[in-house]
């Protein structure tokens, strides 16, 4: 049953105040990792947004993001070898070099000025394990 | 420490211009275009906006153009604004470290022709770090205001259209408080926007219809379009707002309401400021997720020339997903000492997740100079 805006909203208050749901209840797709993790966090003006794409990463848009953080455009092939990076090797968390970055692990944390939460960072772990795709 | 010099530093650089709420009733101003060119706030000072900085603010000094060296012809209005940052921060298990860096380097003008003005402002961008070696020169310089405006004397409404924040909110001028940084107002999010305003009686209301900045190497968040209305009704001691806000950018949809209450007590000479907002988001991929911003803070005012103040920030990415709210708590100290002059001691502890037991620490003071 689909609620209607005004129930929707009410329901967002009370969640507020008791919020229930963790990593697991997330989409661990691009489309949610980009748009309400990646983009708001990372795009900003003098980070890596378009115009200033710090240390040549513009994660501004979803195809972008993509394809510095995968090695490859949306669609195309997997690469032979480790992606150009290695900032994510799909379904190897472990091994990908975004999860120390967003951790602080050995190397400076990503965002420097706000780390990500626990929960926002499983939700890109997860969608790492299962294969990084951009569907 | 070079790294984390540079990464704050870009976080912090390039402010935007906006106003300062917490001079709004404590200095006797009611309304922002009291002070400021703009019927929002921020940016020029009007003629009495200066002689309030100089008199009323500090105390002392000249609050004039270049201290009243020069007067610029009736139909220009020059100004800038010069900020530089000294400081530490410590993340939560990681070693304190010192920061020193420039934070803004605008300037402004305006150029009015009877009613119709042209609005300039134009900025170094992001000068405390090193740049890319291919950089184009837009990174270096930007402008982030520009716009054309009218408004004939003594009448009740005005209307701009350029480059410019649809008015909303508290409008701080702090680019990294929760209602700004999360609400598309954080640095060079300003969209291109058409937007008029009416004031009668207590009244003041502002509707915009704004589309997102077509070139990417100017700007940043995701350039949504769509269209903003807000409404401000003065009390006899303070104000209350409403706004709203559709937004719809390339990878989702979002629906924002929201309110703002401000209040002087003059008894104890305290200024409550207060918003809140709620929005609505779906992602392209049909996920639907609701986002509280909210802020509460406390101004007082003491000697001539000084503010001291305390404020709660919480910002709720997603209101149902547990362990992804940031809370801030923030102390301020502002000194006006001298026209033109200000110094801001800005503390502030944010836990990130819930956890409140080991925030992350920021401590800066701020020097500001504005022509």
């Amino acid at each position: 049953m689909a609620l209607s805006p005004r129930c929707s909203l009410a329901l967002g208050f009370v969640a507020a105040l008791a919020a229930c749901d963790d990593a697991s209840d997330r989409p661990a797709d691009w489309g949610y990792v980009h748009a309400a993790i990646v983009e708001p966090s990372c795009a900003t003006a003098l980070c890596h947004s378009k115009s200033a794409a710090r240390a040549a990463v513009d994660l501004s848009t979803s195809a972008s993001a993509y394809a510095v953080l995968v090695g490859r455009v949306c669609g195309a092939p997997p690469l032979p070898g480790d992606p150009i990076g290695n900032f994510v090797r799909p379904g190897h968390p472990e091994s990908s070099r975004l999860m120390y970055l967003l951790r602080g692990d050995r190397t400076t944390v990503m965002p420097p000025d706000a780390p990500l939460p626990d929960g926002e960072i499983a939700v890109i772990e997860r969608w790492i394990l299962e294969g990084a795709s951009c569907e | 420490m070079r790294v984390a010099l540079i990464v704050v530093a870009l976080a912090l650089a390039a402010a935007t211009a906006h106003a300062y709420p917490q001079l709004q009733f404590t200095t006797g101003a009611t309304r922002c275009g009291e002070c400021h060119v703009t019927p929002d706030g921020g940016g020029l000072l009007t003629d009495y906006g200066r002689d309030e900085a100089g008199e009323t603010l500090s105390g002392r000094g000249d609050g004039r153009l270049l201290h009243g060296a020069w007067t610029p012809p009736d139909w220009l209005q020059l100004g800038g604004d010069l900020r530089g940052a000294l400081g530490g921060k410590q993340l939560d298990g990681e070693a304190a470290e010192l920061l020193a860096f420039p934070m803004q380097a605008d300037l402004y003008g305006r150029v009015a022709v009877g009613p119709v003005s042209l609005n300039l402002t134009v900025g170094g961008n992001g000068a405390a770090r090193g740049r890319n070696a291919d950089a184009p020169i837009s990174t270096y310089l930007v402008s982030r205001e520009h716009f054309v405006a009218f408004h004939q004397e003594d009448a009740a409404w005005s209307v701009r259209a350029g480059r410019f924040y649809p008015t909303l909110g508290l409008r701080t001028q702090d680019h990294t408080a929760y209602v700004r940084r999360h609400l598309d107002m954080y640095l060079l999010e300003e969209p291109y926007a058409l937007e008029g305003e009416y004031t009668r009686g207590r009244w003041q209301a502002f509707g915009s219809a704004f589309l997102g900045n077509p070139t990417a190497e100017l700007a940043a968040g995701d350039r949504a379009s769509g269209a903003a209305a807000s409404i401000e009704r003065l009390l006899d001691d303070g104000a209350v707002a409403g706004h709203a806000r559709a937004a719809f950018g390339p990878e989702d949809r979002r629906y924002l309401v929201g309110a703002v209450g401000k209040r002087w007590l003059p008894g104890p000479k305290l200024l409550v400021l207060a918003e809140l907002d709620v929005q609505r988001q779906r992602l392209a991929t049909g996920f639907v997720r609701y986002q509280l911003v909210g802020y509460l803070g406390v101004t007082r005012p003491f000697l001539p020339g000084y503010l001291i103040g305390a404020a709660l920030q919480r910002y709720a990415p997603d209101v149902t997903f547990r362990g992804t709210t940031r809370n801030a708590l923030e102390l301020n100290l502002q000194a006006f000492p001298w026209a033109h002059t200000e110094l801001h001691l800005l503390t502030r502890a944010e836990a990130t997740g819930g956890d409140t037991t080991h925030p992350n620490l920021l401590a800066l003071l701020q020097v500001h100079y504005f022509l």
